[in-house]
């Protein structure tokens, strides 16, 4: 009897010393190192490529992977990246708008506006001079660590989105899935910003547009949305040149390129009220430009231009028919096209052909 | 039998490994640089120049595409030595980039063997085969990932923008409705200009570059006199103020314009 006392004792003091220990550790701020087993391989993703687009150039140190994709939907999707878990990424980047929020600029967590509009994500693993309005950052997995950080946007820390992670064990099984880690001290913001950046690849065109269809020669355009074709890519004599085609060029109605496309007026080009590209390259022959965003999905993603200054497309339209604003580095294509309104409505024909049907 | 076997290829051994080595010919490598200048110049975006007909005109871009660069041989049968497939060169650097301007787009080709050559051969444009391409079909850094114009179905060989004092004001105006700018975008199979330039070259162990100097004022000498109005041999920029080549269009100016890249390079 005493025997069982003795032992019943003992056990109660490893309980408590059990107990104990797993509350310091739990309480000092510290991982809980939990060993973690990867349920199996992750599979590799394979991404669409539609018809006459080019094959995506992926990191060597962040291949696809089945599982990487869904783990990055998730965090894309999770309010668990914001400092009062409010936002995530698809607050700026709705899906059904074209993964853009339709604002004029967008707002983080305390409804602080930012300084710029949200850039659709549509074919975004493309985009290889740059990314953001201005360029700053090269990868996908750079670009994604920064708004979580930023006071305007998700506002939070990044060490406690990791711990906020760590904690999760569906998130601490997803991260062993994708990534292969063994143990929770490697579930580190690096890992987080690749998962995004492998559902940010997988967001490629449907190549179900009526412009795609066209194109492979399974639909036929109407005769306004294909003279609009025509104004757009200046095939035939007959029909104006609007000039669009050489900053939006298929497939993906972008060169990536920056310019500058005359929306803000600047007498000098020290004058410029965003100075874009410029403050990130620091030539001032740079003030003013800003990267060509896609067309595809246009019609989804008003308001345009870098500060959503055009509510519709056809204030797009006029802007560009007018020659833009007077400024000394102005891209020189940007001139007044002399369209008339029956050939502005069908160069909006053919714009409406850029959205996904999917 | 079989200590003669082994001491046959013991032999066989000694004398293959004694055996003179084929000569290797030597290589040298050869910097192509390419330069602008305007009228003597160095060629600077935003930077004002004065055109032939005395009005004052600035560039914001200048590139071009080159194909199938190759030397010449000395030597009776005329060889080629292929240096470059295709380049993408840009000359569009501003004022704050002098020291970029000045030093050129150098383009670096190894391995090419020692010996003298009595021209270099340059294709102005992309050359037929690969203007069949698209961007999509090369990865990033490739120079064919960029210019091309869907339209066409060709990539853009030259592009060559600004703007000029047109209504001869004393200013430039950019943009809006009294914009003074101009573009010559020039493409197509039709316009593809293969130039050879003959000038001794001699490819030593040493290195030296062969520059090529661009004066872009030459690409609008005009010998057509319907895009000439005022008669000076010069394109009439404020008549025509740009050009899309086009599969339908009017090749009179793309055409002059490369075919001018003969005459307004030169090489040292």
């Amino acid at each position: 009897m005493s025997k069982n006392r003795k032992t019943n004792n003992l056990f109660i003091v490893f309980l408590i010393l059990t107990t104990g220990w797993i509350w310091c550790i739990s309480c000092s701020g510290d991982t809980p190192y939990l060993v973690l087993s990867p349920s199996t391989p992750p599979t590799p993703y394979e991404l669409p490529q539609p018809w006459g687009f080019g094959k995506m150039e992926i990191p060597e140190d962040n291949p696809m992977t089945v599982q990487g994709v869904e783990l990055g939907q998730q965090l894309f999707f999770d309010p668990i990246l914001s400092a009062d878990s409010s936002m995530s990424c698809r607050s700026c980047h709705f899906p059904d708008r074209g993964f853009t929020d339709n604002l004029p600029v967008s707002r983080g967590i305390h409804g602080t506006s930012g300084l710029r509009s949200s850039m659709s994500l549509v074919n975004v693993g493309y985009m290889d001079t740059g990314l953001f309005w201005d360029g700053r950052v090269m990868s996908l997995e750079a670009q994604a660590l920064l708004p979580v950080a930023d006071s305007s946007e998700l506002a939070h820390q990044w060490s406690r989105v990791e711990w906020n992670l760590r904690k999760d064990p569906t998130y601490r099984q997803a991260f062993s899935d994708a990534f292969g880690i063994t143990d929770t001290a490697a579930l580190t913001r690096d890992l987080v910003v690749k998962a995004i950046a492998q559902y940010e690849r997988s967001l490629v065109s449907s190549g179900n547009s009526r412009y795609d269809r066209f194109r492979a020669g399974t639909l036929e355009l109407t005769p306004d949305e294909a003279i609009g074709y025509d104004l757009f890519f200046d095939i035939s004599p007959e029909v104006k040149d609007a000039e669009c085609g050489n900053c939006h060029n298929a497939p993906l109605f972008t060169t990536n390129e920056f310019v500058n496309n005359g929306v803000q007026p600047a007498k000098t080009l020290a004058d410029f009220k965003d100075l874009g590209r410029g403050a990130v390259t620091g030539n001032r022959y740079d003030n003013g430009k800003f990267r060509i965003p896609t067309l595809r999905n246009i019609t989804l993603t008003a308001p345009y231009m870098h500060d959503g200054r055009f509510a519709t497309l056809e204030e797009v339209i006029d802007h560009y028919n007018e020659g833009g604003q007077i400024s000394p580095n102005i891209h020189s294509l940007v001139r007044p096209l002399g369209l008339t309104e029956k050939e502005k409505g069908q160069l909006l024909a053919f714009l409406r052909t850029l959205t996904d049907e999917e | 039998m079989k200590y003669f076997a082994l001491l046959l290829l013991a032999s066989s051994l000694f004398i293959l490994g004694c055996e003179d080595k084929p000569d290797e010919q030597p290589v040298t490598s050869l910097d192509l640089i390419w330069k602008a200048n305007y009228d003597g110049e160095t060629f600077l975006t935003f930077k004002d120049y004065i055109y032939p007909d005395g009005r004052k005109i600035q560039f914001n871009n200048f590139n071009f595409f080159v194909s199938d660069i190759a030397l010449i041989s000395s030597d009776a049968n005329g060889a080629r030595t292929e240096l470059v497939e295709v380049d993408f060169v840009d000359l569009s650097y501003d004022e704050t980039q002098l020291a970029a301007a000045e030093e050129g787009k150098k383009i670096n080709i190894k391995d090419l063997p020692l010996g003298e050559y009595s021209g270099i051969k340059i294709g102005f444009g992309v050359q037929a085969d690969l203007n069949r391409s698209k961007p999509t079909d090369y990865g990033s850094g490739h120079p064919l990932t960029r210019n091309f114009w869907d339209g066409w179905s060709s990539y853009i060989f030259s592009m060559i923008e600004g703007a000029a004092d047109m209504d001869n004001d004393g200013e430039i105006v950019t943009g809006g409705a009294d914009t003074e700018s101009f573009t010559y975008h020039s493409g197509t199979d039709e316009v593809y200009n293969e130039v050879t330039f003959d000038q001794e070259i001699i490819l030593t162990d040493t290195n030296a570059p062969i520059t090529l100097n661009i004066n872009v004022a030459k690409l609008f000498i005009n010998a057509n006199v319907n895009f000439d109005e005022n008669g000076d041999g010069y394109l009439d920029i404020e008549t025509f103020r740009g050009t899309h080549s086009g599969p339908n269009g009017d090749f009179t100016i793309p055409t002059t314009i490369m075919n001018n890249f003969s005459s307004a390079v030169t090489i040292e």
